[in-house]
This record gives C-alpha cells, sequence and structure tokens, in this order.
C-alpha cells in the first residue's frame, strides 16, 4: 500500500514561485504522542506556484515510524527536516530510521 | 544530590540557615533538658544498658552546635529524632506549636525539596544541552534523564511528550505566521528508538538530537521550507497519509 499526504498552500507573492519538495521532507503529526507514524517525501517535487494562487499538492509518502500505525489522512504540519541519508523504497527508509541507539 | 554542599547554589547559605534554624530547636531542648529528662527515665543502671540507650548518651552529649552543623549532620540528626535513637523525645514540645518530631520531618522536607529542585535544574540543564538546528545538531548527541519516583508512577508517553517539549524547545515553530513542524516528528522518532530500546535502565530516559534520529535541517534552494521562511508561501493545510 502506498501513502499520500495532501498539501494546500498559497503563493503570497505577486509574481510566480519556484518551488522544489524535497525527496525525504518530514510531515509530522499535529501532536506528540499519538503513536500513528509521520512520513516523507518518497521522491523530489518541482512545481511552479501561479502568482497569488491557491494549489492541493498531492505528495507521494513513506512511513518512518515503523511501530506505530498508519496514518489516516488526519491534519499535520510541514517540518524543517528532511531525511539524512538517500533511500530507496519504504522498508530503507524504515531500515534508516531504525538505526542507531 | 548533595544540595547543600553545591558552593555554586547562590542561595546555599539561606538553605543551610533554614536548616540550622530547626535544628537549633532539636540541639537547644536536647542540652538544656535532654540529657536530663533521659537521666530521670533511663538512669544508668545494668538494665538501661540497651545499645540506643548508649548511643543516645554519646549523641546528646556532643551534639554539635547549630553554627558549625552541616546539612549531612542535621539529616542524621532528624533522622535519630524519627527512627533513632533520639526517637524517645518526639512528642516533646520543643517550640510554639512545633514537636520534636515535626520538626525533624520539616528538615526532611526542606532537604528533599531542595533535592527536587537541584534534579529539576539539572535535568533542563542536560535537556538544553541538545541542540537540533545550527552547526552543533550536526553530530549526533544523546543525553539521558533520570526521570523522578513520581514521573515513573505516570504513563511514560505523556512523561516522554512533556521533556520531548522542552528537549526539542530550539525548534522554532511559528515562522512568518505559518506553523512550521519539527518537534512532533523528533519527539515521535525518539519515543520510537526509546520503545524499542533495551540499553536504558529502568527511570532513564534518552533523548537524541536531529542527527541522531537520521533528520537534518532542509537547506534546499528554493524548498517549500525556504519559501514559507521568506514569507513568499502559506501553508493552508496538510493531510497526512491518505491511502492510494
Amino acid at each position: 500500500m502506498s501513502w499520500t499526504t495532501a498539501v494546500t498552500l498559497t503563493n503570497k507573492r505577486p509574481e510566480d514561485v519556484f518551488c522544489t519538495i524535497p525527496k525525504g521532507l518530514v510531515f509530522e503529526n499535529q501532536t506528540v504522542g499519538t503513536t500513528v507514524q509521520n512520513v516523507a517525501a518518497s521522491r523530489e517535487y518541482k512545481l511552479i506556484i501561479p502568482a497569488g494562487s491557491t494549489m492541493r499538492l498531492t505528495i507521494d509518502v513513506y512511513c518512518i515510524n515503523r511501530p506505530f500505525s498508519p496514518p489516516s489522512g488526519q491534519p499535520g504540519k510541514i517540518t524543517i527536516f528532511k531525511i539524512d541519508r538517500p533511500f530507496a523504497d519504504q522498508d530503507e527508509l524504515w531500515a534508516i530510521m531504525g538505526q542507531g541507539v | 544530590v548533595k544540595y547543600g554542599h553545591d558552593e555554586k547554589v547562590p542561595y546555599l547559605s539561606e538553605y543551610l540557615e533554614h536548616l540550622r534554624r530547626l535544628y537549633s530547636l532539636i540541639y537547644r531542648w536536647h542540652r538544656t533538658q535532654g540529657l536530663a529528662e533521659f537521666a530521670r527515665r533511663y538512669p544508668q543502671s545494668a538494665e538501661n544498658n540497651e545499645e540506643w540507650i548508649q548511643k543516645y548518651r554519646e549523641v546528646a552529649a556532643n551534639l554539635l552546635p547549630p553554627d558549625t552543623a552541616t546539612e549531612e549532620y542535621i539529616v542524621k540528626i532528624a533522622h535519630q529524632v524519627l527512627a533513632g535513637c533520639m526517637e524517645w523525645s518526639y512528642c516533646e514540645q520543643i517550640g510554639p506549636d512545633l514537636t520534636m518530631a515535626s520538626a525533624a520531618k520539616q528538615i526532611m522536607h526542606v532537604v528533599r525539596s531542595a533535592e527536587d529542585d537541584k534534579a529539576g535544574a539539572d535535568l533542563e540543564e542536560a535537556l538544553q544541552r541538545l541542540k537540533n538546528t545550527g552547526p552543533e545538531s550536526r553530530e549526533p548527541h544523546i543525553v539521558e534523564v533520570t526521570i523522578s519516583d513520581h514521573q515513573l508512577g505516570s504513563d511514560l508517553v505523556t512523561v516522554h511528550a512533556q521533556l520531548a517539549s522542552r528537549a526539542y524547545g530550539d525548534v522554532a515553530e511559528e515562522i512568518a505566521g505559518t506553523t512550521l513542524g519539527g518537534i512532533v516528528a523528533l519527539a515521535d522518532c525518539n519515543f520510537e528508538k526509546e520503545m524499542n530500546s533495551t540499553a536504558a535502565p529502568r527511570g532513564v530516559l534518552r533523548f537524541r538530537n536531529a542527527a541522531a534520529l537520521h533528520l537534518e535541517v532542509d537547506k534546499t534552494q528554493q524548498s517549500i521550507v525556504e519559501l514559507v521562511k521568506a514569507g513568499a508561501v502559506e501553508i493552508n493545510s496538510v493531510e497526512l497519509g491518505v491511502s492510494q
């Protein structure tokens, strides 16, 4: 099963804006301790947001917290973080997140 | 934790003076009335030769004057009043509305409160050493915190969440009017590791910085994060994990 995250955003500038969503950018739950998985973009996205317009993006994501429940469309936030190394698929991402003490 | 003996603590003298004021009441009573009252109740004889009786005579005769008594010594005497060789004087009135036992209990309370304050300050200092943004965040770093007996009795998810909000408090959330996250991801990833960890002893929680959780601050040029920070783009909503 694959997952997506829907992001609605608005370009507040009077000119078009070029925007990148890097692979591995993390999207998180609204609150701590829900034990529902947070997610990360599974590939890079590049897009132009027209001046002053609002867009709804659908981003393919992988889950990052293997022991937690799968997400189910709950509200979340974009974070300032991305995964710090390359990954090819869901299993590789889970393996990365499971590394270390 | 020897709070009263840490010279860095600014109110050490006030703390010790508080203990000494309480101790002086115990000291004064035993030096002025206690020895005589004890001799009346337990006169020297072959029958009154139990170990605690001998010990009381020795302790009472050698009580340190309040102005030289240390925190450890005062605690030791309070223990003797509550459950030791001075327990025979437990109910004696030594001040207005104050018994020997209540003075000893107050000493123990003052010491425990100071220990709690010190533990709280140590915890805060430890959590604030965890850097999740900026140059110091690039190396993996883990801090261990000992949680209190009180916290051990609570739901661990809640305790972890409370401490995580302090450990990851350096991640700014409100930028240019838009909420950018990070704290929840760090806290949840850390909690996942704590759930799977068998290394930490009971009563210890470990908090990992972003690098130790395989996360780094996104610096991609013209990334959505940068555009939000610059105020060019506003995030209206995010819905996580719609299945396909």
